[in-house]
């Protein structure tokens, strides 16, 4: 979207002044019955003997209970994929008959029924208080909030074929937070979903704000005040903070994934199809429950979409350092890496293979030098040989595969005398030089293609989904996708350069 | 085209409303006086309608950000809000308003005085028919009875006298122009683009050919370049006649921004827009030091809130928006190792709805 006229934010002020929250209980035996034997069972798994059995087991039923918990659908609808899940818990409780005893087998039986049960069952009570909320309602503007865009689309088949849901807008947060104001807003989820959205509380963006919670469930509005000593503007309506407990509950934070981010680094790790240099990289986790890992070098970038941005300033080339939560970045749809060195490679034509073997045998050449002798030997080696700029930091650069060449032909120089290869000095690094022009024309040519991609496009599937692809016109290195970026990794990690850019699958990762 | 009223705010309440006056009754100034920002009218559909009270409010803490300057503290404001729209260029709107009023009452002997007291050799900026020439101080002197300064352009390694009276025509710092033209310009007025109405209403100044006259760097805006850009240049403002009908123009025409004038170089300046994703300040920008740096979202801050030690601060923190956790974090810690009293400055300035405020005052240099 562009932005908003002063008009639209004042809409916004006057919602906030004027919208009540509201929490709906919604109740259902068979699913409480489930919740309750998960929790039982990680409960005693905990600690306990067989650790690590029981944890396995406890995450697979965390991840066929948490769609369950925040989809308006039927419980025995098709995307909950019960028939795989069944089927790998199956083979589970085998092994627990085999080699476990006691209440855990106890717990896991009576977890396993309970799923079993709710594949087979065709109520649909988040779905139903949606409908009855709707109804209740009799005009104005009506909107759902999910808190994942890959719940849409199922939402929207089944609300699709009800009366009076074909014209519910279906919504994730950041496609409200870009939404103009409603009359009547059913948040689905605990709110610990949306601790990472608070104004779907704070500063909401409908007159009426139902917060569906199930019966059994404890669960609070988060905290408004973001600011140590402030004062707040007091609304003119409000709903209750906490909702009326009914029975013995317990906490809703259970409910919601957590990120496993050492699962997920081991996963992107794997995606490498050739040995190559280490190099450090941050690990994003994606819209739709992709991952990927991109540069964290100094000098890294990456390419971003601005959605609210039109034009070409919607594509922006930014430090990788500076990649956070909500960002659009952009990444090639299928077999990672550098998008520019595809594009290069395109544009040599049968010379590439040469150039890049060139590229190959100098980096190779450095790299074995580096671990005989030692990074510290080989710096103090490369200036006695002339190196101007030789330190830890530029020879760690030269090694990795994103430095075609050095600035200086001094250090180039040197470091071809340090690994043998003296006399092939002036025809590498004019090869290498190619390579860089080539380079440096493809990111002009991807920006340029970009910018008539995208510039124009329509990307409100990209916001409400946070995954689109493109097709640059004309070009054979496969289509992009530009995804939202939903968690970065709190820290760096070391992985093998070929597994930048490779996108991975890691929706079953995210439990912990 | 007809006066109508804001949605959430009727014309007039905002009179009745605590913010401005009583911080105005506890200073004992005229700084936090209502202002003549609220003559705007916004354009609402078919209709032009006054600021809301949430938009008088950001104007207010935008004033406040210039009075509450002190030599080695900083006025710290944080304000989280529904939506970012508005807020930044609101808060600095108020700011370049106090300081064009502050400009009025202060003494043309107290800027004389400055000048004078600079050393040979040191930048500064000469405004002559509208257009900025970059030139260095030579001397104070005396001619024909006239105090004044001599100026050298540095293309031509000439000096210029300027008399006391003209001093005003003289800003410290090198900005504008390297050369001025063979022939002194004329101003051509059918290039002119705002309405000295518009300005001079919506500011509540006397002169707007006065207020453009100098450059008065009040306020950097750091943020999305784009929907900053909507926001000065676009969306439709107005202010109401004296002898009826309306005048248009554009924030940007009361705020003077340097990345959009048409003359980046030439033109003076009141404010300047700097993207939040910039990764190196502007040297020359930076050494500028302006009062109030607004913050416009998470990310500005968090990436750019050391590169000006002297100015005060005026956060604008998305609710909606992924970095505000974040940046709200940073300014917490802040509170808590920088705060020097317990005084909340802006305690008068009643929040609007929907709006958390936290204001303290902190050491300036870090």
């Amino acid at each position: 979207m562009t932005a908003r006229t002063l008009a639209q934010v004042d809409a916004i002020y006057d919602v906030a002044v004027r919208s009540s929250l509201r929490w709906e209980i919604v109740d259902s035996e068979p699913f409480e019955t489930f919740d309750v034997a998960v929790r039982s069972l990680q409960h005693l798994a905990n600690g306990g003997p067989e650790e690590a059995f029981w944890l396995e087991v406890v995450r697979k039923l965390r991840d066929a209970r948490w769609p369950l918990s925040v989809t308006p659908v039927p419980f025995n609808h098709p995307s909950h994929q019960h028939g795989k899940r069944m089927d790998e818990l199956a083979a589970l409780f085998s092994r627990a008959q085999d080699q476990c005893s006691g209440e855990g087998v106890r717990l896991f039986h009576d977890a396993y029924l309970g799923l079993q049960q709710l594949a087979c069952l065709n109520d649909n009570p988040l779905g139903d208080r949606v409908l009855e909320l709707m109804d209740s309602a009799d005009v104005g503007v009506r909107g759902i909030l999910l808190p994942v865009s890959r719940l849409i689309s199922p939402v929207k088949e089944v609300l699709r074929g009800r009366p009076n849901g074909g014209g519910l807008k279906i919504l994730t947060p950041a496609k409200l937070a870009d939404s103009e104001t409603l009359d009547i807003l059913v948040v689905v989820g605990s709110t610990y979903w949306y601790r990472k959205y608070p104004f779907v509380f704070s500063a909401p963006r409908a007159l009426q704000v139902y917060v569906l919670k199930w019966a059994w469930i404890n669960d609070a509005f988060p905290l408004f005040e973001l600011l140590i000593s402030s004062r707040s503007g007091a609304r003119r309506a409000s709903g209750e903070t906490t909702p009326r407990i009914q029975r013995n509950s317990v906490g809703a934070e259970d409910l919601v994934p957590r990120v496993d981010w050492t699962a997920i680094e081991s996963r992107v790790r794997s995606a490498a199809t050739e040995v190559g240099e280490s190099v450090s990289a941050s690990v994003c986790l994606l819209a739709q429950g992709w991952a990927v890992a991109i540069g964290a070098e100094n000098d890294s970038t990456v390419r971003i979409i601005e959605p609210s941005l039109a034009g070409d300033q919607r594509i922006q080339e930014i430090h990788a350092g500076d990649i956070e939560d909500g960002d659009y970045l952009l990444l090639r749809s299928h077999g990672g890496g550098e998008l520019v060195a595809a594009l290069a490679d395109e544009e040599l034509g049968e010379s590439a293979v040469d150039l890049r073997s060139k590229q190959r045998a100098w980096k190779s050449a450095l790299r074995a030098e580096v671990r005989r002798s030692g990074p510290d030997s080989v710096v103090r080696r490369l200036k006695k040989l002339g190196s101007p700029r030789a330190n830890l930091m530029n020879l760690r650069n030269w090694q990795t595969a994103r430095f075609l060449r050095t600035q200086d032909r001094a250090d180039f120089n040197a470091i071809m005398k340090l690994v043998g290869m003296g006399e092939e000095a002036h025809a590498v690094w004019d090869a290498m030089s190619t390579l860089t022009n080539a380079h440096r024309k493809a990111g002009h040519k991807i920006t340029k293609l970009l910018q008539a991609a995208a510039a124009d496009a329509d990307l409100a599937t990209l916001v409400s989904t946070g995954l689109m692809e493109f097709h640059l016109e004309g070009q054979d290195v496969g289509n992009l996708t530009i995804c939202r970026v939903d968690a970065v990794a709190p820290t760096a990690v070391e992985i093998n350069e070929h597994s930048l850019g490779q996108r991975v699958r890691a929706e079953d990762l995210w439990l912990a | 085209m007809v006066l109508g009223r804001a949605t959430s705010t009727p014309l007039g309440n905002w009179q009745e409303g605590s913010w401005g006056r009583s911080l105005d009754a506890e200073r004992n100034t005229d700084s936090f006086d209502s202002g003549p920002t609220s003559n705007l009218l916004f354009r609402a559909g078919s209709q032009f309608v006054a600021l809301p009270e949430w938009a008088r409010f950001f104007v207010a803490v935008g004033r406040a950000a210039v009075a509450a300057r002190e030599s080695g503290r900083r006025l710290v404001t944080a304000l989280v809000v529904p939506t970012r729209g508005f807020a930044g260029v609101l808060v600095a709107l108020g700011s370049v308003e106090a300081q064009a009023h502050s400009d009025l009452h202060s003494a043309t002997d107290e800027h004389f005085a400055r000048l004078t007291s600079l050393s040979r050799g040191d930048s500064v900026t000469v405004l002559e028919v509208g257009k900025k020439y970059r030139a260095s101080f030579d001397r104070p002197s005396r001619v024909n009875s006239i105090d004044g300064i001599f100026v050298v352009y540095e293309q031509e390694q000439m000096t210029y006298f300027i008399p006391r009276a003209q001093c005003r025509r003289v800003s410290i710092g090198s900005l504008g122009r390297d050369k001025r033209p063979r022939r002194t310009p004329k101003r051509d007025r059918r290039v002119q683009r705002w309405s000295a109405d518009f300005v001079e209403i919506g500011l509540g100044i006397d002169s707007a050919s006065e207020f453009v006259a100098r450059d008065d760097f009040t306020a950097l805006l750091i943020g999305r370049v784009n929907e900053l850009q909507y926001e000065l240049e676009e969306a439709e403002f107005a202010v109401q006649l004296d002898r009826g009908g309306f005048e248009r123009g554009h924030l940007e025409d009361l705020m003077r921004t340097k990345r959009f004038a048409d003359d980046k170089v030439g033109e003076t300046f009141r404010t300047e827009v700097m993207s939040d994703r910039a990764r190196e300040l502007d040297p020359a920008l930076t050494a500028l030091e302006p009062p109030v740096v607004v913050f416009d979202g998470g990310r500005a801050f968090t990436k750019h809130k050391f590169g000006w030690p002297e100015a005060s601060w005026a956060v604008v923190l998305d609710q909606s928006a992924d970095s505000t956790g974040e940046a709200a974090e940073v300014l917490n810690q802040y509170y808590v190792e920088h705060r020097v009293d317990d005084d909340d400055p802006l305690r008068a300035l009643k929040p609007p709805p929907g709006v958390e405020v936290t204001s303290f005052l902190a050491r300036a240099t870090l």
